[in-house]
């Protein structure tokens, strides 16, 4: 049920319901602004309040008949709306005609203070476009929550568009044009508005002073409000902390690289990949840019918040350019760099392996003195990566296969692969690798690594080695090995990890373990979660524990062991 | 286009709407609700609200006076008549709208001739 507030009107008491009464404010208060300055403005406004009771009265058929939103649109429609007031009045400038006139051709973009949620931005921006800003609070919420954008959008309109602080500033941002006597009229006004709000509150107070209800809510709004607003202090604390972090890591990144500052590294890959050294910097300026940028306005949003800063538009405009520039930046030289990716090309050579026929051919990787260092923290290291040694760029990415020989021989084939932005580029690349292995009585010594000339460019390079061993001959692949077999088929589909520290023989189904004792794990195996290994394969089930208890089925039937 | 014709019509109406209030009052003592009915009827004002700032500015020039009446069913209202002045003043508009009249009637015709 609504509240009833009783008004006097035109020397009559009304009964008239809350929304009728807000209506009936809301509409004499912009009949008010609409007669501006006029000469006998208060008599005018004495007789349309005379006339408005004189119409309302006729409504009244009973005593205490309250009057509600539909009786008052009638008497609203009767009198006109408030443009029409001064309509007829040929001296006043005809003020109502000017401001629809002149609107949008003055018009300015601002903030508007009086209306905001958050920095005014949408408000200003609903005066701008003369839209409701109903529309441009729900657009933006809605790229906020459906895109994620609308936030750092939203903080950039909010640096880039200045406040509307004085009265000037709010008449270019509704399109009225800014002389003398329209800043005056606008001050007038909102000291106008102001009274007759103030007026209009002090009454509906004193109309509902017994309205526990209302204080009640009004005290929950006041703690909703302060809550908030320590929320957003909270807020541009922590967007400055984390915007002056990272924009300031991400500059000084890009200043170490420019000026060579000892200490700074990046990625060789990255850096390598790029056409120049040049090319490279440039690309790493737009990152910077791009991505440190935002974070530059996040921090700036939150100064903002903290301390009130002041962004001129000037400032804002290119701050946005920078970022735009960046991305540019970014794209231009990151299709520059991916040119050179077009086309992959490989290089063969061959090596025949003679002096071991009858012996076993033992794999083995050569600077076994580097081996701890590679297994010391092999959870930490890349798949693969490239690193500056003695001077030359190093890389392992090299790969072993091993399968069955065409005729008696053992051979190795090595492949060097690299990318070019045509087939001769990609094929120079591919020569310019240096690949070293060492055949020793029956030893073959593999490197785990290739290497290039300290200035070539990152292009994809990779050494592809398959080893082809004949049927009927055995080899012992070392532990160190387990580095470079990649996807290694054998009869008994054991993974290339739990290939290392056995031997092998080829047999015409491929290769086959000759020492294996069912503990590895084969291609098909599925760790549970008890760290239990389940392993399936032709000769059974075997399901090996922790614990050391072991069951398995097989062509013996079902043996059970106990754990230790 | 259509907001400049508008603009142009709303000029037009507002030379002539004072002559017209003031021809009405001429011939009697009237209420402003009479003046609407009157005006609506030919179509020169619509709403109420226009009319009553124009009571206003042309009493305080002098042109028009008035009464005030007791209602049975509402406030008092006003009464307004003219004055001498405004009787004055509404014929020297009276020979200056004939004038106009004849103006308009030669220019608008002789431009549909050539």
């Amino acid at each position: 049920m609504n509240k009833t507030i009783t008004v006097n009107i035109g020397g009559m008491n009304f009964h008239l319901d809350e929304n009728a009464y807000e209506k009936f404010l809301a509409y004499l208060d912009s009949i008010r602004r609409s007669l501006g300055n006029t000469d006998g403005r208060d008599e005018i406004m004495q007789d349309v309040e005379a006339r408005i009771a004189e119409m309302l009265a006729a409504l009244i058929k009973e005593p205490n008949q309250v009057i509600t939103l539909q009786d008052v649109e009638p008497v609203m429609a009767t009198m006109g709306k408030p443009e029409d007031f001064s309509a007829g009045d040929t001296t006043g400038a005809s003020s109502g005609q000017a401001y629809e006139n002149s609107a949008g051709a003055d018009r300015k973009l601002f903030r508007d203070p009086d209306d905001k949620v958050l920095g005014g931005v949408c408000s200003g921006v609903g005066a701008y476009f003369n839209i409701d800003t109903v529309w441009i609070r729900l657009l933006f919420a809605f790229l906020f929550f459906g895109l994620g954008t609308g936030l750092l959008f939203y903080i950039i309109l909010w640096i880039a568009i200045p406040e509307a602080k004085s009265s000037a500033d709010k008449l270019r941002m509704r399109g009225r044009p800014v002389n003398l006597s329209n800043i005056e009229k606008n001050v007038k006004e909102e000291m106008e508005q102001l009274k007759v709000r103030a007026e209009r509150y002090a009454e509906y107070g004193r109309k509902n002073a017994g309205s526990v209800f209302r204080n009640i809510f009004q005290g929950i709004a006041d703690v909703i409000q302060l809550i908030l607003k320590v929320v957003v202090k909270l807020f541009a604390v922590f967007f400055l902390f984390i915007g002056l972090v990272v924009a300031l890591a991400l500059f000084a990144g890009l200043f170490g690289i420019v000026f060579h500052i000892p200490g700074v590294s990046f990625p060789l890959l990255l850096q390598s990949s790029f056409t120049g050294t040049g090319a490279f910097i440039w690309a790493m300026a737009g990152l910077a840019l791009t991505i440190g940028i935002p974070f530059l306005l996040l921090a700036w949003a939150g100064a903002k918040l903290l301390f009130n800063l002041k962004v001129s538009r000037m400032v804002g405009f290119s701050v946005l350019g920078l970022w735009l520039v960046g991305i540019a930046l970014l794209v231009f030289l990151g299709l520059d760099a991916l040119k050179e990716f077009k086309v992959e090309e490989s290089v063969r050579k061959e090596l025949i392996i003679s002096a071991t026929s009858g012996k076993t051919l033992v794999l083995a990787t050569t600077n076994d003195g580097d081996l701890e260092k590679k297994y010391g923290d092999q959870q930490d290291e890349p798949d693969w990566d490239l690193s500056l040694v003695n001077d030359r760029l190093v890389s392992n990415k090299v790969k072993l296969d091993i399968v069955k020989s065409p005729d008696g021989q053992f051979r190795l084939i090595e492949l060097f692969f690299a990318k070019g932005s045509d087939a001769s580029a990609a094929r120079n690349n591919a020569t310019q690798l240096n690949y070293s292995l060492l055949v020793q009585d029956s030893v073959l010594e593999l490197s785990p690594t290739f290497s290039m000339d300290k200035l070539a460019k990152y292009r994809n390079q990779r050494v592809q080695l398959i080893l082809q061993v004949p049927v009927g001959e055995t080899i012992f692949i070392s532990e160190s090995m387990d580095q470079l077999l990649y996807d290694v088929e054998n009869a008994q589909n054991i993974y290339d990890h739990d290939m290392v520290n056995r031997y092998w023989k080829m047999t015409p189904d491929g290769l086959s373990c000759l020492d294996c004792n069912g503990t590895e794990t084969a291609v098909g195996s599925m760790p549970t979660d008890d760290d239990a290994i389940v392993r399936i394969d032709s000769t059974g089930i075997q399901v090996n524990a922790v614990n050391g208890a072991v069951i398995s089925l097989d062509s013996t039937g079902i043996n059970i062991r106990k754990p230790k | 286009m259509s907001s400049n014709l508008e603009n142009a019509q709303a000029q037009m109406r507002k030379g002539v709407l004072e002559f017209c209030i003031l021809s009405i009052l001429s011939r009697n003592e009237v209420y402003p609700s009479d003046i609407i009915a009157e005006m609506k009827a030919s179509r020169l004002i619509v709403v109420e609200g226009t009319l009553y700032p124009l009571l206003t500015r042309l009493k305080n020039a002098g042109l028009l006076q008035y009464r005030w009446e007791e209602s049975k069913s509402g406030p008092p209202r006003k009464y307004y008549s003219l004055t001498v002045e405004g009787r004055e003043f509404l014929h020297a508009l009276q020979l200056t709208w004939n004038e106009l009249v004849e103006a308009v009637n030669l220019t608008t015709k002789s431009e549909t001739q050539s």
